[in-house]
């Protein structure tokens, strides 16, 4: 469903991202892993049109996601979380997650200030929505809190809600196991198996053994190149992997002691 | 909808009892004060609308304006010629001076949603002194400085440009606007505003149309402060450019910065603040500006928050925002934008 080929990345003289190419089916969890500095946010930013590409496309279905602006990508079905979190403090938890349904609620400018009965409907009825989502991470408590006041794991997990509230095809999430507890971790691998079950979940990922279970394939980058691919036992077993997460020596080690 | 807190909705009723009940208590016992002091309240209810209306642009989305003045002038301007040139009764007046101020606001509001920080302010500021020196040299169109005349106000062809009439149409219209400036800050626009404020790229990963959305805020703005610029107009009977200089648009912003951001009460208290202390300041001839720039000063030293930030310690809540901020939990990693028109300001200093 969601093809990206050959995707190039370039700041100035450093190529980011060099001619990967990934592709997601319309259900399942995929993970995205590689050392800081691989390229696997700057993907991310180009999948959702924050980061401009030197080559390549990117296309869900039929829809060329790269002849949009980015505002429009959520409303074709891809939706993302953010590395640190990327919340807006200004408003409540639930407001924060009421803009992740920017694109589907329809009241417009005059309809707001008027606030005529179709339209207190339609605000409720995306309340409600929010309502559920957040009920479901046990976070509808804090529907009035400042995201600035939450623990940093739970302001993780309601930047995922906020991503997965416009209900997208493809739901990119950056990293979003770090910060959380050992308590926090259980909820949302939950909510990832769930989800992974009604839509394409790609995932930045360090914590492999977190999602082993639950990810059906993995993408391994380093140095902006795609260097592995599969089912997630085969790639961290894979020497080249070992490699550029644990060194040389350990890669020959590892091979060794096979 | 979020409701306001127990506190602000008291707060608001009484001002409207009070603001209902003063001209009548006037007439009992103000005798030939009546009038001067209607004239009095009833500008300080355009500037209140100003400041809700800035305070939408800078408080709610983060752009600065420096040139607010122009947009009261544009306003007060078209009112002014449409009365005493067409005879065009209030309401219309009115009507189309926001209309005006809004068609203003695209000539700048397009270059403004690609600018921020000293760049936007800079561009507003010009903006303003241009409408200002335009309005003092095309003489054919704005009297240039001998000003222009208004004619009595009308609405529906009843007279209304008695002081207790235009009084009471002036909070009518501040009550309305308040009103609708309160409905788009709690709905999809209004989260929008925000959004673009806090984060352009997760807004924009939302679906938020950053350059658009700040179109709007800017429209809807100026919009409000052309219907603020055309009653100032109709109050007064007679403009003439010296009254939108750029002291005026400093005026606006400290009305917004004293009142706390992103807070209709804190903007309508920080428009009372300023025009209370202008008034009594410019019975010091001479230095007026200078008392009213020291009172700014002091507030913002020693109430960085504002109106806003004081409502907040007697409500012990955040504007209305947060129950579960109250619990007690200390944040642990983005900061609040507590201040979001005084980082607006420093971003003047440091983009």
């Amino acid at each position: 469903m969601l093809e990206a080929r050959d995707i190039t990345v370039r700041f100035g003289g450093l190529t980011a991202v060099d001619g990967v190419d990934i592709s997601v089916p319309e259900r399942g969890v995929f993970i995205l892993a590689g050392p800081n500095g691989a390229g696997k946010t700057t993907l991310f930013n180009v999948l959702t049109r924050i980061c401009p590409v030197a080559r390549g496309s990117v296309k869900l279905g039929d829809v060329d996601l790269l002849a949009h602006r980015p505002h429009e990508i959520v409303r074709h079905g891809v939706a993302r979380s953010f590395q640190h979190a990327e919340l807006f403090p200004s408003l409540t938890v639930l407001e924060n997650v009421l803009v992740g349904m920017h694109s589907r609620v329809r009241v417009g400018l005059v309809g707001g200030a008027v606030l005529p009965p179709a339209v207190r409907r339609r605000e409720d009825e995306a309340r409600a929505h929010a309502q559920s989502l957040l009920q479901r991470l046990d976070l509808w408590r804090l529907r009035h809190a400042c995201p600035a006041d939450l623990p940093y794991g739970l302001q993780k997990l309601l930047d995922v809600v906020r991503a997965l509230v416009s209900e997208p095809r493809v739901l990119l999430m950056d990293e979003p196991f770090a910060g959380l507890t050992e308590r926090e971790s259980p909820r949302l691998v939950e909510l990832i198996q769930q989800e992974g079950k009604r839509r394409a979940i790609l995932m930045i990922e360090h914590h492999l053994e977190l999602v082993m279970d639950i990810a059906e394939r993995v993408t391994v980058m380093n140095f902006g190149r795609k260097i592995a691919e599969g089912a997630p036992a085969a790639v961290r077993a894979d020497p080249e992997v070992i490699r550029c997460y644990l060194g040389k020596s350990a890669a020959q080690e590892a091979v060794a002691a096979c | 909808m979020r409701r306001a807190p127990a506190f602000l909705r008291v707060i608001a009723i009484v001002f409207v009892a009070v603001a209902v009940i003063l001209p009548f208590a006037l007439r009992a016992f103000a005798g030939q004060r009546e009038v001067y002091w209607l004239y009095v309240v009833s500008q300080f209810f355009t500037l209140a609308m100003v400041a809700v209306a800035l305070d939408l642009l800078m408080g709610r989305t983060g752009q600065i304006s420096l040139g607010h003045n122009g947009f009261f002038a544009v306003g007060a301007y078209t009112a002014a010629i449409l009365s005493s040139r067409y005879g065009v009764d209030l309401l219309a007046a009115m009507a189309l001076a926001g209309l005006a101020s809004a068609i203003a606001s695209l000539v700048l509001g397009f270059p403004a949603a690609r600018l921020r920080g000293h760049y936007l302010g800079i561009v507003t500021f010009g903006f303003g002194v241009a409408i200002d020196q335009v309005a003092l040299k095309w003489d054919a169109l704005t009297g240039g400085d001998q000003g222009l005349h208004l004619k009595k106000a009308t609405l529906a062809g009843i007279p209304v440009g008695s002081p207790f009439a235009l009084y009471f149409i002036t909070l009518a219209v501040l009550v309305v606007a308040v009103f609708l400036v309160r409905n788009v800050t709690h709905t999809r626009i209004g989260r929008s505003f925000a959004a673009v404020r806090d984060s352009e790229v997760a807004a924009a990963a939302m679906g938020v149309p950053i350059a658009r959305t700040k179109v709007v805020a800017f429209v809807c703005s100026a919009f409000l402060t052309g219907v603020a610029g055309s009653l100032y107009a109709f109050l007064a009977g007679f403009i003439a450019p010296e009254d939108f200089g750029t002291t005026q648009a400093m005026l606006f912003l400290a009305m917004v910065v004293i009142g706390g951001s992103a807070s209709i009460p804190g903007a309508i208290g920080g428009a009372l603040v300023v025009d209370t202390v202008n008034q009594a300041a410019s019975t010091v001839s001479g230095l007026s500006l200078a008392i009213l720039g020291g009172v700014i000063v002091a507030v913002t030293l020693f109430f960085p928050l504002g109106i806003k930030g004081l409502i907040a310690r007697l409500t012990n809540e955040d504007d209305g925002a947060p129950e579960g901020s109250r619990s007690g939990a200390k944040p642990v990693a983005a900061p609040a934008p507590e201040r979001p028109i005084a980082r607006a300001l420093e971003k003047v200093g440091t983009d």
